[in-house]
């Protein structure tokens, strides 16, 4: 699991939650679009989930989307990455462009409730 | 000749008739109308609104005449807008105001004039007038059917006076509007976020408390607290941002060199935490003011100061110095610190702007307070500003009651 967030407080509270999820997860932590571009072009580290976050300042989560479009065509280790939108709220208009991506898999509530997550994190598990 | 004297009015008279200047082009259509129909009815050939500038008479709408204007001293209408009943000579050949004037004598040849003055809020500023070649008389209900289109021009002026100035309004509550909208969001959204975040920790702690995770616990409720202070912060600034704009508090005599300690005081622990030395520089003396909202803005201004100093500066400091002459009290806030690029300077006063966002957080609201209280002091507020060079604020605020 990659956790992209620039606030700490979202990263923890989203680590706490997938650990009670599932204890066993591997849990790595960007703070930045940018960090978690690096973080995942390194194929030594497999992702299966990245929760991205929408509102980010300097590359926000929208603006990563292509970017990640991009990296996934000459990666071949990040063919099966799925991709949750995780955030507080969301431009229509957002929510289309984000769609458009395939590896986008849902729309994550920041509050919305363990069970409605754990059923999007085993969605994106497969 | 006899030339007409000036309206007792006349100042007042030149004021109305420059605002009206700006709704001409707007009235132009329905004047004309109203001047070919006032011929008609009075069965001359001429007709004209002609409106009275402090050096001729100028034609708004004209039938029958080729002439823009014509120098006021030889005016008819100079002479009928000296009274508010309609003004008739019946032969100029026969008034010894008239029968020499150059435009009895020559071009357009007047010898019956009949012009009813345009009372625009209580200033005749012209007439509409009826003018012919030859000597006569109007029957009585020609005289009214002028009076009446005398009246009709200045509805039709006031009328778009008073668009004019529901158009200036509008667009003020546009604006506003817009901005309320903006602000609304960003409330409801700011308030929402952390207390949300609020819920989740919360949640987090409980979790921890189960699991005998007592540090964590601690930890997690600690955050809440901090969360809850940020909230009272804002909740506090939205009270502030919403009584700055209302009304007048009250006014009271105001000792400046107690006002700094107060404000000294009430940072004196943020400075120190910052390592920010507070430099006072008070003129003394006391005045009367609405000393709520000078203690506001004073407390914003340094406590920015503080906020934004310079952590690789060893000298941080945040100086704030009071002066005042006979019209204002000049208030200076200067510091040391990080300073701010030109650019940004233009939205210090907008709503949620927070500038480094990296170093502090806050409300947003801070500046915006202050600017909302500087205006209602009808002061000004301006700013220096340099990355790396410091910033320094003055608010000037005119002096209006007497010196205690």
């Amino acid at each position: 699991m990659l956790i992209v967030d620039d606030r700490e407080d979202e990263r923890y509270l989203l680590r706490r939650r997938l650990r009670k999820i599932d204890a066993s997860f591997a849990i790595t932590e960007a703070a930045s679009a940018a960090e978690a571009e690096r973080v995942l072009a390194d194929s030594a580290c497999r992702f299966d989930v990245v929760f991205l976050d929408v509102n980010m300042p300097i590359v926000s989560g929208m603006d990563l989307l292509p970017r990640l479009a991009d990296l996934r065509e000459r990666h071949a280790h990040l063919a099966d990455l799925a991709v949750l939108m995780y955030t507080s709220s969301i431009a229509p208009a957002d929510a289309d462009a984000a769609r458009a991506h395939d590896f986008v898999h849902a729309f994550l509530d920041k509050d919305s409730d363990l069970e409605s997550m754990r059923a999007h994190v085993n969605a994106a598990l497969g | 000749m006899i030339e007409a004297p000036q309206a007792v009015d006349e100042v007042e008279r030149l004021a109305v008739l420059a605002s009206c200047g700006t709704v001409r082009e707007k009235v132009a259509g329905s004047l004309r109308q109203l001047t070919r129909t006032a011929a008609e009815i009075c069965g001359t050939p001429i007709a004209l609104v002609s409106m009275v500038d402090a050096m001729s008479q100028v034609f708004w709408a004209s039938c029958g005449l080729d002439v823009e204007s014509t120098p006021r001293a030889v005016a008819f209408c100079a002479h009928a807008i000296l009274d508010d009943d309609l003004f008739e000579v019946e032969d100029a050949f026969e008034d010894e105001r008239f029968f020499d004037n150059p435009l009895v004598t020559g071009p357009p040849h007047v010898r019956f004039y009949a012009g009813a003055p345009l009372s625009v809020h209580g200033h005749n500023l012209g007439t509409l007038c009826a003018i012919d070649h030859h000597p006569r008389c109007l029957t009585d209900a020609q005289r009214r059917h002028l009076t009446t289109l005398a009246s009709q021009v200045v509805a039709q002026l006031e009328l778009a006076l008073t668009m004019e100035q529901l158009e200036v309004i509008f667009e003020q509550r546009s604006v506003e509007l817009a901005e309320l909208r903006r602000f609304t969001y960003r409330v409801s959204h700011d308030l929402k976020s952390p207390v949300l975040m609020m819920r989740r920790f919360a949640e987090t702690a409980l979790e921890d408390i189960d699991d005998d995770a007592k540090e964590e616990a601690r930890a997690n409720v600690a955050r809440i607290i901090e969360i809850g202070n940020d909230v009272s912060e804002l909740v506090a600034d939205l009270l502030e941002l919403t009584s700055a704009t209302q009304g007048e508090t009250p006014e009271m005599t105001t000792d400046l060199d107690d006002l700094l300690a107060d404000v000294a005081i009430a940072h004196a622990e943020s400075a120190d935490a910052a390592g920010v030395e507070l430099r006072l520089d008070s003129c003394h003396g006391a005045l009367r003011i609405e000393q709520g909202r000078l203690l506001q803005i004073l407390s914003h201004l340094v406590s920015n100061a503080v906020k934004y100093s310079d952590p690789d500066r060893a000298d941080r400091f945040v100086r704030i110095s009071l002066e005042r002459d006979a019209a204002e009290l000049r208030i200076s806030v200067a510091d040391n610190g990080l300073g701010i690029p030109k650019v940004q300077h233009g939205r210090i006063f907008e709503m949620f702007e927070r500038l480094h966002t990296e170093r502090a957080n806050g409300t947003g609201l801070g500046m915006s307070i202050v600017g909302r209280h500087v205006r209602a002091l009808n002061g000004t507020i301006t700013l220096e500003s340099e990355p790396g060079m410091g910033t320094r604020f003055v608010v000037s605020i005119p002096e209006r009651g007497e010196r205690t």
